[in-house]
C-alpha cells in the first residue's frame, strides 16, 4: 500500500459516458475501465501512493474497506501487468 | 534498369502503358495498371499516379529500412510498409512491390515473376489504398458495405466471416453495393459517410452459389480463385447507419442482433482495421481517435447468422428489421 503509483506515457486514452477506453501504443493492449476504474486511472496521472488512492476510494464510494483494497490491488495489478501504470515500491 | 528486371513491355495482362484515371475510395489514381473502379475524365486532378516498374523478385521478408508496419499470416504470407531512403515500400510477400513515393505522389508497381499479374489490381484497390489512406489517418475498415434506402450499413470481419456472403445476399435482394472488403469512413459534423470502392464482390468457393442469383454476365473467376459478381455500384457517398459484425451458425435458424455498448463496441472496431500490424505510432494514435470517434456514433450489432448454402430467403429482410430501430432517423 506504500507503493507509489503513475499512468505510464505511451497510451491514449478517451472517456466515454464515464468509462475509458485506452491504448498501449507500445504493446498494441486495448484497454476498457468502467466508472471506478476510471477514477483510479484519472487519480494516477500523478504519482500516488497506493494507499492514497484507496482513501479517495472510500470516501467516493459505498464499499467495504477491505473489498476496496482487495479490488484495487487486482485492478494495479492488471494495469501493471499490460504495462500501463509504472509501480515504485 | 537495374540486372534481371524488365521493362513493362514484357509484362502481359492488366499492365498496359495507357493511363487511365480511376475514382476508389474517395482517391483518384492516374494509373498504367487498369484498375476495377469508375473512369473519371483524364484531365481531373490526380491523387496518385501509378506505373508499371516491371518484374522483379519479391522477397518474403521487408525490405531494409525502418518498418511501419507488418502483417504476417500462416504459410509465409503476408505484408509490410518500410520507409526505405526517399520512398516507402508496400511489400506483398513473395507478390508484388508497390514503391510510393509520397512527395512526387508517385507509385510504381513491380511484380514477382511467379505471380498472376493480375493481382497487383487487386492489391491496388485493396490493402495498398488502405495503407496510403490509413497512414493520411484516414479510417479503412476491413467491411463490406451496402446501401439500402438511401443509407449504408457496413459488415465488418476478418477474413472468412461472411462480409462478401452477406452483402451479396443484400444486393441480391435489391440493395446497392458500396463496397467489398474495404471499406473507407469519414466522420464530419454531418454523420459518417461511406466511400465507393470495389465494383464486385468477391465470394469464396463455399458461397460462389450465390453468383447464380445474379445474371450471368455478372458472374467471373478472379485472379485468386475467387467468384465475383459485378454489380452496379452506388456512386455516391452514403451515410453510415449500423455497422454488423457477422457470426455465422450453422445450427441457428434466424437472425439475432445483439447491439454492443459503446466501449465494447468501440473495442471490436479497433480489431477490423483493414491493414493492420502498424509500428508507426502517429497512425496508431490517429486511427484510435478515428475509430473511436466512429463507435461512439454508430450502433455496432453482432450479428447471429443462420448460414448456409443453401441460404434462407428470409435472412436480409429480417437483417433489416432488426435494424431498423437502430438506423431510423
Amino acid at each position: 500500500m506504500d507503493s507509489i503509483v503513475v499512468a505510464g506515457n505511451d497510451q491514449v486514452t478517451t472517456d466515454l459516458d464515464g468509462e475509458t477506453i485506452g491504448l498501449q501504443m507500445a504493446n498494441g493492449i486495448y484497454f476498457n475501465l468502467n466508472p471506478v476504474g476510471t477514477s483510479v486511472w484519472k487519480l494516477i496521472q500523478e504519482p500516488r501512493k497506493v494507499r492514497r488512492i484507496y482513501e479517495e476510494l472510500i470516501k467516493e464510494y459505498t464499499v467495504q474497506p477491505e473489498v476496496c483494497e482487495r479490488d484495487l490491488l487486482a485492478l494495479l495489478q492488471q494495469l501493471a501487468e499490460a504495462q500501463l501504470v509504472i509501480v515504485e515500491s | 534498369m537495374p540486372k534481371g528486371q524488365e521493362a513493362f513491355p514484357s509484362v502481359p495482362g492488366r499492365f498496359r502503358r495507357m493511363m487511365r484515371t480511376y475514382e476508389l475510395h474517395g482517391l483518384r489514381f492516374c494509373s498504367e495498371l487498369e484498375l476495377d473502379a469508375p473512369v473519371v475524365p483524364d484531365n481531373s486532378p490526380c491523387d496518385w499516379v501509378v506505373s508499371c516498374g516491371g518484374l522483379s523478385t519479391v522477397g518474403d521478408q521487408p525490405v531494409d529500412g525502418q518498418i511501419l508496419m507488418e502483417r504476417r499470416f500462416d504459410g509465409g504470407l503476408g505484408y509490410a510498409l518500410t520507409e526505405s531512403g526517399a520512398f516507402q515500400v508496400f511489400r506483398v510477400y513473395s507478390t508484388c512491390d508497390f514503391r510510393i513515393f509520397p512527395v512526387e505522389r508517385r507509385i510504381e508497381v513491380w511484380i514477382d515473376p511467379r505471380s498472376n499479374h493480375g493481382i497487383a489490381s487487386l492489391l491496388l484497390a485493396g490493402a495498398v489504398s488502405a495503407c496510403l489512406l490509413m497512414a493520411a489517418g484516414e479510417c479503412v475498415l476491413h467491411a463490406s458495405a451496402v446501401g439500402r434506402s438511401g443509407k449504408a450499413v457496413a459488415f465488418v470481419g476478418n477474413s472468412g466471416t461472411g462480409k462478401s456472403t452477406l452483402a451479396a445476399l443484400c444486393c441480391r435482394a435489391g440493395a446497392a453495393l458500396i463496397t467489398d472488403d474495404t471499406l473507407r469512413l469519414r466522420c464530419d459534423e454531418t454523420g459518417t459517410w461511406c466511400y465507393p470502392g470495389a465494383r464486385e464482390i468477391r465470394l469464396r468457393s463455399n458461397a460462389a452459389s450465390l453468383a447464380e442469383g445474379f445474371a450471368p454476365e455478372m458472374a467471373y473467376s478472379t485472379v485468386d480463385q475467387r467468384t465475383a459478381v459485378r454489380i452496379a455500384q452506388a456512386g455516391s457517398k452514403f451515410p453510415l447507419v449500423a455497422i454488423v459484425i457477422p457470426q455465422p451458425s450453422r445450427t441457428a435458424h434466424k437472425v439475432e442482433l445483439i447491439p454492443l455498448a459503446r466501449g465494447e463496441a468501440i473495442l471490436h472496431l479497433h480489431g477490423y482495421s483493414r491493414t493492420a500490424g502498424w509500428r508507426d505510432k502517429r497512425v496508431i494514435k490517429a486511427q484510435f481517435e478515428v475509430l473511436t470517434r466512429i463507435g461512439q456514433r454508430v450502433p455496432v450489432f453482432k450479428a447471429t447468422i443462420p448460414w448456409g448454402p443453401p441460404f434462407s430467403e428470409n435472412i436480409v429482410d429480417s437483417l433489416f428489421q432488426q435494424l431498423a430501430p437502430a438506423t431510423s432517423p
